[in-house]
């Protein structure tokens, strides 16, 4: 698989990054000289209090917004200068997304969501097709439930249909926007375990979180605070179970005064 | 009701630019409906006010004075209908208007004398030239107008090759004849140049006898009892009119305009009918949520509908007043038009009537949508509105599955948003099929008027040759003989026209050596005569004399009658079918033979008519009276007629875009509020705003195309029923328009590129929806 090879090479590079909203008369700057790296096969985990920037920061480095200044280097091409329609183009088959809102189109059945973004790409259909049923095997998602529409399934089951269309064009990134903040207890873990699988096969993920249980199952925790990366800290490979590792989050999140 | 207006205030707001389409559309509705009330409902009267003013007989009978006596007059005033009769002098000539708006027209003109005392039939002098004049005379307003010939300006009758000259010294509004359909036409001497008249022709004396009728009877039986009184006295009807054949002919086109725009104001209705619900169950689905908050808060249905009627019944009656505004710009030019055309005026007054029913049939036509689209908020559920469970239906099966449809994604998702827009599509198919129906019209028109003139031409006109030649000779076969011969003739073929007696009726005829040689075949039934005892007679007069192909009919002509075995029924509009076709054995039996005939001569190139003239005159000069281009006049005739067509393809092609614009705006704006999540879903994940652009222009195609297409080709069908009951107005029986289907196809590809392209402008904010915003939300 292209994301299990070298897995130290670095697939994302920000250098300084500013991003600011203006409102009014008044200029906000929400990111601010912002360097980062991420590395191919990496479990990042965003973190930071409300209002940090964490998603602002996400969709900047998806080439869904554009920053106010600074460089996004993505698979070896700056995105920053893209037009629209190109960073739409770039986004097919480089960026896949998960949202805490989920975001299905609600007009059709859950199999043709993942077409959508499958079938855009090229590619035999066939073999998308497949790919996709297998998909939504590994989520557990059996067939009766993804030809069923949106408005006819759980919020968990959603969420891994969004997951399924996320990744059926093998990203080279998977970024979720706090992919559990809608989901309960059941569903998330649900949830959560479909990412660690996907990370065990070498996908590179970006996820942004307020939840402890989340940010555990990254292998990098980067904590956010003033738009500049306040602190930063190296989880290691998730186990479940794994007491150390908990205890490590928790000081480093005390740390940074969370 | 405070609450109620709030709510109503907020939908307003909500569907501010939707609404305002929606009220172009009634703009354009009101428009058109209340011209066309207008003309219906002021014209009318104002013809029947002015008949009035003027004391304008009921009918007219033209007789010689020679035949004229006492006798005569004291039997038509024994009649127990008639109520007054006041005989006219007149001399009766047909005469070739010079310079008659560009051209020679020849038409029967009665010379009146301008100082005779009128009871009946009176005339009100519009315009009078400044100064006094040379030679004056007085015209009526249709010759001044149509022809156009200003106070002071020389108007010239040719009468038997000789030139009368006038000075126009006013313009008279006159009810008696009108325009030129009515084949007869008066104008007005004073007594000094009415006698210098009498005495150079010598002949053509008439007396007009006007009679005014008691109410309530039928003039048409009164004037068949006075041509039988007539008869009697030995005194042959040369004319007759009563007032309703006059008001017939002056009315026609007005008549006819007002049926075309009351159906374009019945097509637009339909369309903002359909509109205007539309909207209404569009926000409904839109608001699903609201409606149930609203009714979770205590709002009643009602409430809540009566809100969401407010802001489209407001616009409507707002709208529908600014529309019958607009029309009162627009009439005074439509007026002038039509007055010039039916030789009187009227003015653009203000019409209460009009207006009321004009504002309230479109308010009341939209409460009335509005409300029963509305009432599905009643069967809403709280729960289910805050569910959101909204368009359940449509959702159940998913159609044109990814996995299975062949083709590429972006064909297959155009035809999944194509298949969930139901309500979308019918407004859409609506509106297409209805507007189709114009553009089939105007194709019809393009082809029939522009590509092949000769089919309205051949349709409107009697036998057109391209040069008439009046010659003197007696040798009427050498004559023919030698200008046959002469370079650039194709055919030459004698023909004359005659004032004739069928039975009781004045008929025009029309006698040729071989009708079978002719151009313009219009015999529409049984076949054109062939020898001497055979005759074809006009629609008219098969009505009026009650018989048909198979029948006798006698002909009178001077003294002289003659029966002929009718074979045919022939059409003239020029003639109102007042007209028969006689062989050249078949009239030299009634004449005695020892009249000369014209001679009609088709060219080879007819642009060459005058060229042709001049050879003609050079080769045998003397014996040519007179020389008429008559192909310059058709063509004229023809450009006036393709003028008009042009016209009035722009116009529907104008309407028709601006009708799928402002119909394309709403449904566009409406999937742009419902599908702003959507698309800003697919923008995340990948789609380019351009694909999306075309995704949604391309969901409106298939029913854009179907819509289009179907109704083009039931076109086929109706169009041919249409052009006979319009030709049928007029008096065709027989046209010669056809439907050509490669026209049509074009005509309607050109309607969907248009639409297509006007989707694709309004789909383009699209582009602007972005992935991030919507996450953002
Ligand atoms: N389009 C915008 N215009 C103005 N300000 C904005 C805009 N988008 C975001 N902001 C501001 O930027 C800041 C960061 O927003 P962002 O959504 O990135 O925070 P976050 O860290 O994701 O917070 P949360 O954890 O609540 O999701 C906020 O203060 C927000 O008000
Ligand atoms: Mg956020």
């Amino acid at each position: 698989m292209k994301n299990s090879e070298n897995k130290n090479h670095i697939l994302l590079s920000v250098r300084h990054l500013n991003k600011s909203f203006r409102s009014g008369d008044a200029e906000q700057t929400i990111i601010n000289d912002l360097d980062l790296d991420i590395r191919q096969g990496d479990f990042t985990v965003i973190m930071g209090s409300s209002g940090a920037g964490k998603s602002t920061l996400l969709y900047a480095l998806s080439g869904m917004d554009k920053p106010t200044s600074g460089s996004i280097t993505f698979c070896g091409e700056d995105i920053t200068s893209y037009s629209a329609d190109k960073l739409a183009v770039f986004r097919r088959k480089h960026c896949g997304f998960v949202f805490q809102q989920i975001y299905l189109l609600d007009k059709m059945s859950l199999m043709d969501n993942a077409l959508t973004a499958g079938l855009l790409v090229g590619g035999k259909k066939k073999e998308t097709v497949r790919r996709a049923a297998a998909l939504f095997e590994k989520v557990n998602l059996p067939e009766v439930t993804w030809r069923k529409f949106p408005s006819q399934i759980s919020g968990g089951e959603a969420q891994r249909a969004g997951i399924v269309r996320a990744v059926i064009n093998r990203p080279e990134v998977l970024f979720a926007d706090e992919p559990t903040g809608a989901l309960n207890s059941n569903n998330s873990d649900a949830v959560l375990d479909v990412f660690t699988e996907l990370s065990r096969d070498g996908q590179s993920i970006i996820m942004v979180t307020h939840d402890k249980k989340s940010a555990l199952r990254g292998n990098r925790v980067i904590y956010l605070r003033d738009g500049r990366i306040f602190g930063e800290c190296d989880l290691g490979e998730y186990t479940p179970d794994n007491a150390a590792r908990t205890e490590k989050l928790n000081a480093f999140l005390t740390e940074m005064n969370w | 009701m405070k609450q109620i207006s709030h709510l109503s205030l907020y939908f307003f707001k909500k569907d501010k630019k939707q609404i305002l389409s929606f009220g172009m559309i009634i703009l354009i509705t009101a428009l058109i409906l209340h011209l066309a009330l207008v003309l219906a409902l002021r014209i009318d009267p104002t013809y029947d006010r002015l008949s009035d003013e003027l004391h304008s007989a009921d009918i007219d009978m033209v007789i010689p004075k020679m035949t004229d006596s006492a006798a005569l007059s004291d039997a038509v005033r024994r009649h127990p209908s008639v109520e007054q009769l006041e005989r006219q002098r007149a001399i009766l000539q047909k005469a070739v208007m010079k310079d008659f708006r560009g051209t020679d027209f020849e038409l029967n003109i009665l010379f009146y004398n301008w100082d005779d005392p009128r009871a009946m039939h009176r005339l009100s002098c519009r315009r009078r030239s400044e100064e006094a004049v040379q030679n004056p005379i007085y015209l009526p307003l249709y010759i001044a107008e149509f022809g156009e010939y200003a106070p002071g300006e020389t108007i010239t009758f040719s009468i038997g090759g000789r030139d009368f000259p006038y000075t126009v010294a006013g313009v008279v509004q006159e009810m008696q004849y009108g325009n030129a359909s009515a084949e007869l036409m008066g104008v007005f001497l004073p007594d000094a140049q009415y006698r210098q008249l009498t005495q150079a022709l010598e002949g053509g004396e008439v007396v007009n006898y006007a009679v005014r009728t008691g109410e309530g009877a039928d003039r048409q039986t009164v004037l068949t009892d006075l041509r039988k009184t007539a008869e009697e006295q030995q005194a042959p009807v040369l004319f007759a009119l009563t007032r309703e054949s006059r008001k017939q002919s002056r009315m026609m086109v007005t008549n006819l305009l007002t049926v075309i725009l009351a159906a374009f104001a019945v097509i637009v209705l339909l369309v903002s009918i359909f509109l205007c619900r539309f909207r209404i169950k569009t926000t409904v689905a839109e608001e699903m949520a609201q409606m149930g908050v609203l009714k979770s808060l205590g709002f009643t249905s009602g409430g809540i509908i009566a809100a969401e009627v407010l802001p489209y019944t407001a616009a409507a009656l707002l709208f529908s007043v600014l529309g019958v505004a607009l029309s009162y710009g627009l009439l005074p030019t439509l007026v002038n038009v039509l007055a010039l055309q039916a030789g009187f005026r009227f003015d653009v007054a203000y019409s209460p009537a009009a207006l009321i029913l004009t504002v309230a049939l479109l308010t009341v036509v939209t409460l009335v949508f509005t409300w029963l689209a509305a009432g599905r908020i009643r069967r809403l559920l709280p729960i289910a509105a805050i569910r959101g469970v909204t368009d359940g239906r449509g959702m159940k099966k998913n159609r044109f599955p990814l996995a299975k449809t062949p083709g590429s994604v972006h064909f297959t998702l155009m035809l999944k948003q194509m298949a969930v827009s139901a309500r979308q599509n019918v407004l859409l198919f609506v509106v297409l099929f209805v507007m189709t129906i114009l553009i089939a019209f105007s194709g019809s028109l393009f082809y029939n008027g522009i590509i092949r003139p000769d089919h309205l031409m051949n349709t409107l006109s009697d036998e057109s040759p391209d040069v008439i030649l009046q010659v003197s000779s007696s040798d009427i076969a050498g004559m023919k003989r030698a200008i046959g011969s002469l370079d650039g003739a194709e055919k030459v073929l004698s023909y004359a026209i005659r004032q004739v007696q069928v039975g009781d009726e004045n008929a025009v005829a029309f006698v040729c050596e071989d009708f079978s040689k002719t151009q313009n075949d219009g015999c529409y039934e049984g076949q054109n005569p062939v020898s001497g005892r055979e005759i074809a007679i006009g629609s008219a007069l098969a009505e009026r004399l009650g018989c048909g192909v198979g029948d006798t009919a006698v002909v009178t002509y001077g003294d002289t009658s003659r029966s002929y075995r009718i074979v045919g029924l022939v059409q003239s509009v020029n003639n109102r079918g007042e007209i028969c076709e006689l062989t050249d054995q078949g009239f030299a039996a009634l004449s005695g033979g020892k009249e000369t005939h014209s001679l009609y001569v088709y060219l080879k190139n007819s642009a060459d008519a005058d060229g042709f003239i001049e050879k003609a005159q050079t080769a045998c000069g003397g014996e040519i009276v007179s020389a008429v281009n008559a192909a310059k006049k058709q063509r004229e005739a023809q450009s006036l007629y393709m003028g008009i067509i042009t016209v009035v393809i722009a116009v529907i092609f104008a309407v028709t875009a601006l009708i799928v614009l402002l119909i394309l705006f709403v449904i566009i704006r409406s999937m742009m509020t419902q599908c702003r999540q959507e698309f800003g879903i697919y923008k995340a994940i990948g789609y380019s705003g351009r694909q999306l652009v075309a995704q949604t222009a391309g969901s409106l195609m298939p029913v854009t195309v179907a819509a289009a297409l179907s109704s083009a080709l039931l076109g086929l069908v109706w169009l041919p029923a249409v052009n006979h009951a319009i030709f049928g107005m007029v008096g065709a029986m027989k046209n010669h328009m056809e439907q050509p289907v490669g026209i049509l196809l074009l005509f309607v590809a050109a309607e969907i590129a248009v639409t297509l392209l006007i989707s694709v402008l309004l789909a383009r904010p699209i582009k602007k929806i972005e992935a991030y915003s919507l996450i953002k939300e």
